[in-house]
């Protein structure tokens, strides 16, 4: 294979990656950005007050003000960022000013046929077009409508799925009985059980009503999240949740001059108060003199207060946010890629030494990512798949440093580099990720989140990079060539295969311990050790895979291309065991949901 | 095909038929020792079992008519069926032959008498390292000698030696496989136990705070398999019934999702009168009587009057805050996360209420009253019995009314707080008996201040309506203040009587010096929940714990320990004695060749003689070696490479 052939692959992964690097709402997106309120004074103002140091409840996280900023905007424009503006700077305006908001084109139209009703000619709207709309009577009855279609096949499926579950059972009087709601009567799962022409009919409606309530139901969610966003327009006030309270059976936290303060906490809500008071006068007269010496007379008080998040804490998380460690990571590791494939091509050592110095770059702000999240959440940073991901990545990355600092020849270099690149632009860009810190659900706040999951992860580190191994012997032994790329010749297919059997030689034992402690904690958790839930299932598929694998080639000695394929198979069942199973709807219902935030 | 076995004659069967079948039986189970102790065998079983559990999930997970059914149908159509633990039991099988066979082949290797020809063996595999010493077979005892430091065992046929170490290493594979045969059976038992109904997967404990059940609810088990509500139920063993005390739930602030929840239970058995206090939460469970209680879920009731209320929990001598807990009326409840216990006699401030350990329920460590803020609250009396000549029965212990002369004259009083009935007391005119009479509110008494009876009334009737009026006088039990007086009539309600009565300060008569002088503060009424928590009944659980616990411990043994065989020998044509090290798995590494290397050097320095490393094939397939073995007939011709 040639160099360019090489190349032409990594500039396609950059482009691949490149859609979600654009989080800031520019120039480009659209012509109205005139209507955006801006005060260069005031944003100064804000920039160089101790505003970074403010907290605000967010989600049930405390976070820094910056980063709850960038929430509250991603929420309402789907951008962290609005044209370059501070976005402490824009969420403070559009708390203290939202009139001067109401007219700024920032509201994303994310489907075409809510363009079309409301008559928008590009792709960002203002709430007031949306709120003063004539079309938007005809916007409203047309999600009705199409509310109305989903609950329709909803109930279609719920009436069908009832029949089909009583022509399966043996006691069909018992499962009708069971089943009978009074949404759901009887007499019409009965209609169905006994009549198989309507039962056909019935399949077929619900097919055809199928491809409809899909169509629809972009266009219907696009809807309510473009309502969402007007109303937040006017209401941003109600995120600026900054007072903290001391202790009460929910801990809840309170907007400035709402609430009634608990013992104690006197002070800190008098000083919200005037925070809140200097900062509506700033916005209101342009006069931001005042802001520096209010902010920092609330935090005054505030850092006092036993909620408060520690100081270095809040510089962490925000130095965390800024960095986006597990971002740069990614780039660094395409670099490094790039710098070992040349190694490759050209055979000089010093560009071996470039790829693994920015290897280590890249693994170095991967530590720091994964260091970050474990000093802020205070538990193994593995409890969504966001982090699930990020942490399976660092220690595939730290297994193959290992082999590549002992090797010296590059070839585990480029192969993690390239897979840890996937791995962390696939974690970040993924839509159904969420980069960001949520609170804990109520189950797995146990240390057995920190046993079990973290050993299924180690295993799946071990196994993703012996896939990458196994797809080299794979890729060599179909070529017939010793180099892989045109270049100098890299390991022989003897070594490829012996790597591939060693890490899959950790990480079985470790699968098998994590599967073994998840069983533990089911049972302590569940009452029960092992329940052929979708998750176990393909746990216990994917150790099989690789216990046969291991056993022919440990005791029989069967090596070979089936040897090879059968490694990247088992990958394929981690693959499914961990993202297939959290995502596809056809394993929905079980009870390691836990991908998705609280 | 041949179906005889290697090594046998089919000629020297026997001629007598019975003999015959015999040899038949013997033969079929020699076959099938064969087979099931195979590894083929075992790995066709896993693939089998792979691709079940596969169609298991995807074929009904792509259904998605089953809609949330899709997982219990799964489990009732493929994974708990006949078939599938048949199928199991067969893996089952294969697992404990095999494990016999691989345990039978890792103890003789102890006590190997033939390892010249296993020594050949791999000498001519040329896959593990090998190497030379310049020593006389008469200098084999300094070999041996030099071996015995290294290695645990060492056996010698005359100038041959074999030595080996890390034997637990060698025996932990085993021990796993023995240990998945322990969780194996467990899972098999528990196949044949649910179908006698001794296991219980999905029952249901569902009681409000402050009450009490003794019933566990189960699915029907067709209802069950697809989620449906048809219910049965049981009682739990021994007569026990169990008491929620208290539910607690605590939220992520500001998005009301929970973080953690809990449930405070006592266990109490009628029959001893034994009362046990458990915690239970999501990762903590209880057993009782071969039943495991989980804190599964939880729901608000909706009750019309409070019958919980939050306290505010302090050391009074300081203030400091110890917790906010909720409580109901007589039900003990756990404060915070201390080991301390409270119990509130009702809700109202300047009720009573005690604090005790969780060891030691019956010492008392701190009492007295609830205080708090009762606010501008709605009083109604109303007399229900006026006695002219109040006494009391000696034989029933009963008040009675003497007379119609007013002698003694008492009238009971019901009171009511916002309607609801709040106390239902005695008052009296005689000022010893009203001062020994014990007030029924915590915060204020009612005294008989008069009875007016009509002026020009002959004989009055104490007992008719609206005959006599009573004046009550209200009075604030703390200062002795009236706070005004009701008129009212015989049973008629008085007008609404709004007391705007002050916070109450709480009492306590605990001991400062060891800390346990608490204050408790009434913060109103708080949520009552009803708990659920998930029964289930798991006769095999504790061989499932053993076996893992096995898995466990022969993990350990394989992974913390290498084993290594040496096999020497002397050949006596070159002279030279012959070294070669083999690991666990037959296949070289960097590591035993370094072993080798270091022994070879220890020879060379302690026993004076030249040696060196032979080359060797890093790699190479086990069936290349068997194929070596066969040709090699006389050890003793090996020569050095």
């Amino acid at each position: 294979m040639k160099l360019t052939q090489l190349l032409s692959w990594l500039l396609a992964a950059i482009l691949l990656a490149a859609p979600s690097a654009a989080q800031t709402l520019s120039d480009d997106d659209s012509s109205r950005f005139s209507t955006i309120p801006h005060s260069a004074e005031m944003e100064r103002a804000i920039v160089s007050s101790p505003a970074e140091r403010l907290v605000v409840m967010t989600d049930g996280i405390r976070e820094t003000l910056l980063t709850a900023s960038r929430i509250r905007l991603d929420e309402l424009t789907g951008r962290t960022e609005i044209r370059g503006q501070d976005p402490e700077y824009t969420f403070l305006s559009m708390v203290y000013e939202p009139e001067r908001w109401w007219d700024a084109a920032i509201l994303p139209l994310e489907h075409p046929r809510v363009a079309e009703i409301l008559g928008a000619d590009g792709k960002w709207v203002s709430a007031h077009f949306v709120a003063a709309n004539p079309s938007l009577a005809r916007l409203e009855g047309s999600a009705a409508e199409a509310a109305k279609h989903k609950a329709d096949f909803d109930a279609m499926t719920r009436r069908l799925n009832a029949a089909e579950q009583v022509l399966r059972l043996r006691d069909r009087e018992l499962a009708l009985s069971s089943l009978a709601t009074e949404e759901l009567p009887r007499e019409a799962i009965l209609e169905l059980v006994e009549d198989p022409a309507k039962r056909r009919e019935s399949l077929r409606e619900r097919a055809s009503l199928a491809d409809k309530v899909a169509e629809e139901k972009a266009f219907l969610e696009a809807t309510q999240r473009l309502f969402h966003r007007v109303s937040m327009v006017g209401g941003m006030r109600d995120h600026l949740v900054l007072v903290p309270n001391r202790e009460d059976i929910r801990g809840d936290w309170f907007r400035p001059g709402e609430g009634t303060p608990g013992r104690g906490d006197e002070a800190v809500f008098e000083a919200a108060k005037r925070l809140d008071a200097a900062l509506a006068s700033a916005f209101r007269q342009a006069e931001p003199s005042d802001v520096p010496r209010a902010v920092a007379a609330f935090l005054d008080v505030a850092e006092d207060h036993p909620s408060y998040p520690p100081l270095e804490r809040r510089a962490v998380k925000n130095a965390y946010k800024e960095m986006n460690p597990f971002r740069s990571a990614a780039g660094l590791f395409m670099a490094s890629a790039v710098g070992f494939g040349f190694f490759f091509f050209f055979g000089r050592s010093p560009l071996r030494w470039i790829g693994t110095g920015l290897f280590g770059l890249a693994f170095i702000a991967q530590t720091f990512g994964v260091g970050t999240r474990l000093y802020i959440s205070g538990h193994m940073p593995v409890s969504n798949m966001y982090e699930s991901i990020t942490f399976t990545c660092w220690v595939a990355m730290l297994l193959a440093g290992g082999i590549e600092l002992r090797r010296r020849d590059g070839v585990a270099g480029i192969g993690a580099a390239i897979l840890g690149f996937l791995m962390l632009a696939g974690a970040s860009s993924m839509p159904l990720h969420d980069t960001r810190f949520h609170p804990l659900r109520a189950v797995l706040n146990s240390y057995w989140l920190n046993i079990h999951v973290t050993a299924m992860l180690i295993s799946y580190a071990a196994f993703a990079l012996a896939a990458v191994f196994a797809a080299a012997y794979l890729l060599k032994s179909a070529t017939g060539r010793e180099a892989l790329f045109g270049g100098r010749p890299i390991m022989t297919l003897d070594q490829t295969e012996q790597f591939t059997y060693r890490l899959v030689q950790v990480g079985w034992p470790i699968l098998t311990l994590g599967i073994t402690l998840g069983a533990v904690w089911a049972d302590v958790a569940w009452g029960r050790y092992w329940g052929w839930d979708p998750k176990e299932t393909w746990a216990f598929i994917t150790w099989i895979v690789y216990t046969v694998y291991l056993h022919s080639r440990m005791v029989m000695g069967w090596r070979g291309r089936l040897s090879a394929a059968a490694c990247v198979l088992g990958f394929v069942c981690v693959v499914i065991t961990w993202l297939g199973v959290s995502y596809h709807p056809w394993f929905s219902g079980g009870l390691h949901s836990y991908a998705s935030p609280t | 095909m041949d179906s005889s076995i290697p090594g046998e004659s089919p000629a020297a069967r026997p001629a007598n038929p019975l003999l015959r079948v015999m040899d038949a039986v013997d033969r079929a189970i020699l076959r099938g020792w064969r087979v099931f102790k195979s590894l083929k065998f075992g790995i066709f079983l896993l693939v089998l079992i792979g691709a079940v559990s596969v169609w298991g999930t995807m074929g009904y997970a792509s259904n998605a008519s089953l809609g949330d059914n899709q997982i219990p149908m799964a489990r009732r159509l493929v994974f708990q069926t006949w078939w599938f633990a048949s199928l199991l039991a067969t893996f089952a099988i294969q697992l404990t032959v095999s494990t016999w066979h691989v345990t039978v082949m890792s103890v003789t290797i102890w006590w190997r008498r033939e390892f010249r020809r296993f020594a050949a063996w791999y000498a001519a595999g040329g896959t593990t390292p090998r190497a030379v010493l310049s020593v006389p077979a008469e200098r084999t005892d300094d070999v041996a000698a030099l071996l015995r430091r290294r290695f645990t065992t060492l056996q010698r046929d005359d100038d041959a030696l074999f030595a080996q170490r890390g034997l637990l290493s060698r025996l932990g594979p085993t021990i796993v496989h023995a240990g998945m045969l322990m969780v194996l059976g467990s899972g098999m038992a528990r196949f044949l136990l649910h179908s006698q109904g001794e296991v219980m997967a999905e029952g249901r404990f569902i009681v409000a705070e402050n009450e009490a059940s003794n019933l566990i609810y189960e699915p029907i088990d067709e209802a069950q398999a697809i989620g449906g509500r048809n219910v049965t139920a049981r009682e739990i063993p021994e007569k026990l019934y169990i008491r929620v005390l208290d539910f607690d739930e605590i939220q992520h602030p500001n998005i009301g999702s929970p973080a953690y929840f809990s449930s405070l239970v006592e266990i109490v058995d009628p029959l001893s009168g034994q009362v046990t206090v458990r915690q239970l939460d999501m990762n903590h469970s209880m057993s009782l009587h071969g039943y495991q209680f989980h804190q599964a879920g939880y729901e608000a009731v909706e009750d019309e009057t409070p019958q919980r209320w939050n306290f505010d929990v302090r050391v009074q001598s300081t203030g400091e805050r110890v917790a906010v807990t909720d409580a109901g009326a007589n039900t003990p409840v756990r404060i915070g996360d201390t080991d301390y216990h409270m119990i509130v006699a009702a809700g109202a401030p300047g009720a009573p209420f005690e604090i005790f350990h969780r060891d030691n329920p019956q010492r008392i460590l701190a009492r007295g009253t609830v205080g708090g803020s009762t606010g501008a609250r709605e009083f109604t009396f109303e007399v229900v019995q006026f006695f002219p000549n109040f006494q009391i029965d000696p034989v029933e212990r009963k008040p009675i009314n003497a007379g119609n002369e007013p002698l003694n004259p008492a009238l009971q009083v019901v009171t009511y707080l916002d309607g609801e009935t709040s106390t239902v007391e005695w008052l009296f005119a005689d000022r010893e008996l009203a001062a020994i009479a014990r007030p029924q509110d915590p915060v204020y008494q009612l005294k008989l201040a008069d009875i007016r009876v009509p002026a020009d009334a002959a004989e009055v009737d104490f007992q008719k309506p609206g005959e006599v009026k009573f004046v009550l006088d209200v009075v604030r039990r703390s200062t002795g203040a009236s706070l005004g007086q009701v008129p009212l009539f015989l049973d008629e309600r008085s007008r609404p009587f709004a007391y705007d009565l002050p916070e109450i300060m709480p009492q306590t008569t605990g001991n400062p010096a060891t800390g346990e002088d608490f204050a408790v503060i009434n913060l109103g009424p708080a949520q009552r929940y009803l708990t659920v928590l998930s029964v289930v009944r798991e006769p095999t659980t504790m061989f499932v714990n053993l076996g893992i616990g096995v898995i466990l411990i022969g993990a350990l043994m394989t992974f913390l320990s290498r084993y290594e065989a040496l096999h020497g020998w002397h050949d006596r044509a070159s002279g030279r004695f012959h070294l070669t090290l083999t690991p666990r798995w037959g296949y070289a590494s960097e590591a035993s060749a370094a072993a080798l290397g270091a022994l070879v050097a220890e020879a060379r320095a302690k026993l004076g003689v030249d040696g060196e490393l032979l080359p060797y094939t890093v790699r190479k397939a086990r069936k290349e070696a068997t194929e070596s073995e066969k040709s090699i007939a006389d050890p003793q011709a090996i020569t050095s490479t």
